[in-house]
């Protein structure tokens, strides 16, 4: 179910019914381990460096120095069915490492335990960006596969500022690459180029603040995150005009490789000594999304209409995720208590189900032609699970009388685990032909989609 | 004690290997990293506990006696001139900052490091250009880059601290496939789509370093930091018609080397030679002589049939180029010496300032250019000095102490000829030379 | 003053996230880089000149051609103009003799010359036109030098190359008969000398280079009067010419990266701009026409072949600093601060009716632009 405007405040009143989307990895799966194992929650009970992404103002509740290292991996098994579908749609492993870091800072005065830094990372091992942008008519998962291969870095600072309430503020990082190639014969016949191309950052803001009550025997913390749109887009100009005297259009090789749209997340999270209950939802401003690709030749400023071929238009539409988590702390000793967390969420997706047609070149016939538009999306229902263990010094025991004391803090390390099981809500949606009924490619008509996607993860993190 | 400090370096070792640490030390290499390291000439390996440990030696941060962060800025601006014209070769800017946090691990002292250069204009650049233009090899676009590393370090004994970590940075490669019909009467009217499929892929190279204390005034230290290369892979296809006339095939594929990092071994030493003089000297090793020409390799496959009836003769179609045969450029392994000096005049109860001076030398690693290539580069001397206050704890929310470090280093590039064999050469002989002013600050806090 | 420093503290940290841009700046390549100021060069295009780019100088009627540059107002140091000001020498074909002149005219931006196509009304000034029995009756190959408020212009006759000298540039006084023939005692001559190109070296003497059937020759003189042939290898008995052809070159051989040479038939159109390197050695520098046949189809290019020191054989540079496939011949170049045009003739292709001789413009560095041309200039 997609969302106008005019009926988001109806759509947070039922919450429940709505639609499904994703992007880079941290959107598609959470981050860190023990928010993913709640289904996708941790606006208003994240830990460690997981709030740098969860919510920055939750960084100000860690009171220790603590480095965490893991991975995460993640299997797909999509499909499309149909005429003229592949069925199987094939899309590679994505695994990676995480990485997180807080570091409470040690003011004195009235600052003395209130400000907390903290820093995540997610890296694919192989990459640090993908960026594919297939043809249209290539059957593809656009918001699905490609955009977990992902390098994610988010950096944040919170805040206890007085009587319950926190506030954060932070970043998330992505690189882009934009520049020019022009590719010349030289005086002499030869081949040669000019390759200038950088590297830039591109970076969207993450503000976070919460508040807290004792309520029922417990703490009620109510959360809220505003992240912002993070792009990177590939830009790459190929200027071969200078190979001859034929005027070759100069290229315009250009798409969106990664997005995350703008994002509200509210949650409210209950929690006592034994039980974490957390319940919240994401708005997800899709709608603002221009699709991947960019036209291949820019029409000049004073010809926009031209008759260059245009990427076909997709009305995204704004979605809201309504998610749940339960965390259970079992003591089983002094020095080792367990974990148990169980979570869901509802991921809509935001592509219409109306999908119009692209325009493409048919050479033999030597005029424009019409091809389907196979970009495939679908809601996604999350069932997620994992669990942890907080454990004592296992070296304390042979410590010499005395340094046992200044074996600090208590529990220092810890072992967090999750697993995700994506299942695709099976959906047909329908690719259009052309605005008169163009293109004879097979494929037009209706495809059937379905899939699951399997997510593991576990980190092991360390006090000092 | 021994097998618990064994059991930590080893866990060290271990995670430092799978850290994921972003790093590039080209323009640390040439400007410093850190106002104080940077006005005592880089001669630092075996003094160091900031942030700037994390490119000196990751051995010193577990030195740091608190929570450190550190931020600042530095400018380094090129006079460089051939034949007495200046060549307006980029500046290098962008801020500096780091992390150093010190705490205990099974009882023993142990740290966790972040440090960046990040320039304000790009993460890095790519610029492949052909073997016979000239360009000041090692300043031109080796050090437009971002430089951002993480470490671990352990003291397992109070006289031995080891840190390493492991860095990485992107490469590129990438396929573009271009279809449709470019229309070479009406460019802007041409039917054609693209395909991207590329990736920005990861590099790996460790480094590490110890540091010995000898004495209490006295300290050695070894640092090894990996080779790395940047890969840039491009391949580019177009296929389709070109309107009104015929077919085209076209098929381009760039193979080259962005950026060379050779791996260098540092031996240090610092002397503290009164209590408010100290003398540290490094000695520099790097493995020039396995640095990999920046030139793209460029194959190319061509075929666009001659329309029915011939060319139109305005029109002149395009041959099949001839390839590039691309001439290694030779380089020398060099050791680099540093020397630096710290005087402490003001030493007051909650104030302390400090008057820093350093000088490096770095022989030109570059054979002469009497050929096709156009590698310029001079030997260099660079003298650098700085000053240092200290402030004790200057609020009640701050109880350690506040930094603010300035520097200045000057590198004069030696006057110097380049002939060349071949009077028919297209750049014929140049003088090249100039210097290179690079000023910064460094502000740390300290917990 | 506790206000004071928390200001400071909170401004320094402000500081910390605001440094934080990386924003893509993008700059440009580096420039002022050393060269041997012989290209290669690149066409100028369409914003560099007023009228169809690169033409300069296009005339379908009077057929503009085989141009020489003489720099308005004096030379610096290096050998460099001062100023965009340059004055063309050209072979036209006369509206009112049909025959083959030698006109003049003139440019502020070294681009915009009077009597260009669409400087409309104007023409480029007759200075010389054959009126000698042992001229014929077309003037040709022309080549000018400025001494000691002297203009020197060499020009090709049927009967060997001839002087005319000038004080104005406008109104030249010619030499009674030919300032160089053919000499029997040069074997390699095969036609009577042509495409003379003289340039004054250091020491003052004028030094030519001439064209005189498929290679070219050198011969040197005091007073830019007498000339004597120059031997470019005296340990030979034979009197040798300085550049010649080369051997031609296999397609397998090309396919395996080997150059394809630019001259294998003959080469031509010498244009002689000697200079002192900074390296302080004397640099012959020599643009030259290359003839090949690649595929049974004949072509031309723009070489470049220079020595080190003032006698000798020339040394090819392999490849072409122009060569665009329009029968581009007879180079001049025009030298200042920041960069250096080629002046050249090749063919004009209009979309209806046959191709024509015109003078084209490159330029290099390649990588620069020219910055927008002037009007054009008040008088030739």
């Amino acid at each position: 179910m997609r969302l106008g405007r005019a009926q988001l405040a109806a759509f947070f009143a039922t919450a429940f019914a709505a639609t499904s989307a994703h992007a880079s990895p941290e959107d598609l799966f959470g981050f860190g381990t023990r928010s993913p194992a709640m289904g996708g929650t941790g606006a208003a009970h994240a830990e460690g460096f997981e709030a740098s992404y969860d919510n920055p103002a939750l960084l100000s509740l860690s009171h220790e120095r603590r480095l965490s290292l893991g991975f995460q991996g993640a299997t797909y098994s999509l499909s499309a069915s149909g005429a003229g579908e592949p069925g199987h749609v094939s899309y590679e492993r994505a695994k990676g490492i995480l990485v997180g870091a807080v570091l409470p800072m040690p003011f004195g005065g009235v600052l003395k335990d209130r400000i907390a830094f903290g820093l995540g990372a997610y890296t694919p091992t192989d990459i640090v960006v993908r960026g594919r942008i297939l043809y249209p008519e290539t059957p593809q998962f656009a918001l699905l596969g490609d955009r977990s291969q992902s390098l994610g870095i988010r950096l944040g600072l919170g805040a206890d500022v007085t009587h319950g309430l926190r506030v954060g503020v932070g970043f998330a990082a992505l690189a882009e690459l934009v520049g020019e190639v022009i590719v010349a014969t030289d005086a002499s016949g030869h081949v040669g180029s000019n390759v200038d191309a950088q590297l830039t950052a591109t970076y969207a803001p993450i503000v976070g603040a919460s508040y807290e009550h004792d309520l029922a025997h417990g703490l009620l913390r109510i959360g809220g995150t505003f992240r912002g749109q993070l792009d990177a887009r590939f830009g790459v100009e190929i200027d071969g005009s200078k190979l001859s005297t034929l005027n070759i259009p100069i290229f315009n090789i250009a798409g969106l490789a990664q997005y995350d749209p703008a994002e509200i997340a509210l949650e409210g999270a209950w929690a006592n000594r034994d039980w974490t209950l957390a319940l919240g939802a994401t708005y997800k401003h899709w709608s603002s999304y221009p699709g991947p690709i960019e036209p291949t030749i820019l029409c000049p400023p004073d010809q926009p209409d031209c008759g260059a071929l245009q990427p076909t238009k997709i009305k995204y539409s704004d979605t809201l995720v309504p998610r749940v988590g339960v965390d259970r702390k079992i003591e089983m000793t002094k020095s080792a208590v367990a974990h148990l967390r169980v979570g869901y969420w509802f991921e809509p997706s935001p592509l219409p189900s109306q999908i119009p047609a692209s325009q493409a070149w048919n050479s033999p016939a030597q005029t424009t032609t019409y091809v389907p538009t196979r970009f495939f999306d679908a809601s996604r229902h999350v069932l997620t699970l994992g669990g942890g263990l907080e454990l004592g010094n296992p070296m304390k025991h042979s410590m010499p009388p005395g340094e046992e004391a200044k074996s600090r803090p208590e529990r220092p390390f810890n072992l967090d685990v999750y697993s995700q099981i994506h299942v695709l809500q099976p959906r047909t949606v329908t690719l259009e032909r052309g605005p008169n009924g163009e293109g004879d490619d097979p494929g037009f008509g209706d495809a059937k989609l379905t899939g699951t996607v399997l997510v593991f993860g576990m980190i092991a993190g360390a006090a000092f | 004690m021994k097998s618990r400090a064994v059991f930590v370096s080893v866990a060290t070792l271990a995670i430092g290997l799978f850290f994921p640490a972003v790093a590039h030390a080209n323009p640390l290499d040439t400007f410093g990293f850190g106002s104080r390291e940077a006005a005592m000439g880089g001669a630092v390996s075996a003094d160091v506990s900031d942030f700037s440990a994390n490119y000196y030696n990751p051995a010193g941060l577990a030195r740091a006696k608190g929570l450190e962060l550190s931020f600042g800025y530095f400018r380094a601006d090129h006079f460089l001139k051939t034949n007495g014209r200046e060549n307006s070769v980029d500046p290098v800017r962008g801020l500096v900052a780091g992390i150093v946090a010190p705490g205990k691990l099974f009882d023993i002292p142990f740290a966790f490091g972040l440090g960046l250069h990040l320039p304000d204009d790009r993460i890095s650049r790519i610029r492949a250009l052909p073997q016979t233009e000239p360009r000041w090899e090692l300043y031109d676009n080796r050090n437009q880059r971002l430089y951002l590393a993480a470490n671990l370090a352990v003291s397992p004994w109070p006289w031995l601290q080891v840190g390493g970590g492991l860095s990485f940075m992107a490469a590129t490669e990438g396929t573009l496939d271009i279809s449709g019909d470019a229309n070479i009467l009406s460019p802007q009217n041409s039917q054609l789509r693209h395909e991207v499929d590329a990736d920005l892929t990861a590099i790996r190279y460790p480094q590490m370093g110890a540091r010995i204390a000898l004495s209490k005034k006295t300290a050695i230290a070894v640092v090894y930091r990996g080779q790395f290369q940047l890969d840039l892979d491009l391949r580019a296809k177009l296929h389709g018609d070109l309107a009104p006339f015929t077919t085209a095939f076209y098929a381009l594929e760039a193979k080259s080397v962005d950026a060379f990092l050779p791996q260098q071994v540092v031996v240090g030493g610092s002397w503290e030679l009164t209590d408010r003089i100290r003398a540290n000297a490094d000695f520099t090793w790097v493995n020039w002589s396995a640095y990999i020409s920046p030139v793209a390799n460029l194959a190319v496959d061509l075929n666009i049939p001659p329309p029915q009836g011939g060319w139109p003769a305005n029109i002149t179609p395009p041959t099949v180029p001839t390839p590039t045969k691309v001439v290694p450029i030779a380089m020398h392994d060099r050791l680099v010496p540093h020397l630096g000096v710290e005087l402490e005049p003001l030493k007051l109860r909650k104030i302390e300032g400090f008057v820093r001076a350093g000088y490096e030398y770095q022989k030109s690693p570059i054979s002469p250019q009497t050929g096709i290539t156009n590698y310029i580069d001079r030997d260099r001397h660079a003298f650098s000095a700085g000053l240092g206050v200290k402030l004790l704890a200057p609020l009640r929310e701050l109880p350690g102490d506040v930094r603010l470090d300035l520097h200045a280093q000057l590198s004069e590039l030696s006057n110097g000829m380049t002939t060349k064999t071949d009077p028919s050469d297209l750049v014929g002989d140049y003088m090249a030379g100039g210097h290179i002013w690079n000023v910064g600050f460094t502000t740390t806090v300290g917990f | 003053m506790k206000h004071v420093k928390y200001i400071v503290f909170a401004a320094l940290f402000c500081a910390f996230f605001d440094g934080c841009a990386t924003l893509g700046n993008v700059t440009p390549p580096d420039d002022a880089l050393p060269s041997s100021g012989a290209g290669p060069f690149r066409k100028l295009s369409a914003n560099e000149v007023q009228g169809v780019a690169p033409f300069v100088l296009d005339d379908a009627h009077s057929l503009y051609r085989e141009p020489t540059a003489l720099p308005l107002d004096g030379l610096n140091a290096d050998g460099t103009s001062p100023t965009m000001r340059v004055a063309l020498y050209f072979v036209a074909k006369s509206r009112t003799s049909g025959h083959d002149v030698i006109v003049r005219t003139h440019a502020d931006d070294a681009r915009s010359f009077y009597g260009a196509p669409l400087d409309v009304g104007h023409f480029p000034q007759e200075v010389l036109a054959a009126d000698q029995a042992w001229e014929g009756d077309d003037l040709a190959g022309p080549s000018v030098v400025s001494s000691n408020g002297t203009i020197y212009l060499y020009y090709a006759t049927n009967g060997g190359i001839g002087l005319a000298r000038s004080t104005d540039g406008f109104a030249f006084t010619k030499e009674a008969g030919p300032v160089f023939t053919s000499d029997a005692s040069a074997a390699w001559e095969t036609a009577t000398p042509r495409a003379p190109s003289v340039a004054i070296l250091p020491s003052g003497e004028f030094r030519m280079l001439y064209n005189a059937g498929f290679c070219i020759g050198e011969a040197s003189s005091q007073d830019g009067v007498h000339f004597t042939r120059l031997d470019a290898d005296p340990a030979t008995p034979a009197l040798d010419p300085v550049l010649c052809p080369d051997a031609s070159v296999s397609d397998e051989a090309v396919d395996a990266g080997a150059t394809r040479p630019i001259a294998t038939t003959r080469v031509d159109d010498p244009e002689l701009f000697p200079r002192i390197t900074p390296a302080g050695r004397l640099q012959f520098r020599v643009l030259y026409t290359g003839y090949t046949v690649i595929d049974g189809v004949a072509s031309s290019a723009i070489g470049f072949a220079a020595r080190f020191g003032d006698s000798g054989p020339l040394v090819k540079n392999p490849g072409a600093v122009y060569n665009v496939n329009k029968n581009e011949h007879a180079p001049a170049i025009f030298a200042w601060q920041a960069g250096e045009l080629l002046y050249v003739t090749q063919n004009d292709t209009p979309s209806s009716g046959p191709a024509y001789p015109a003078i084209a413009a490159a330029f290099a560095p390649g990588q620069d632009t020219l910055p927008t041309p002037n009007g054009y200039a008040a008088g030739p």
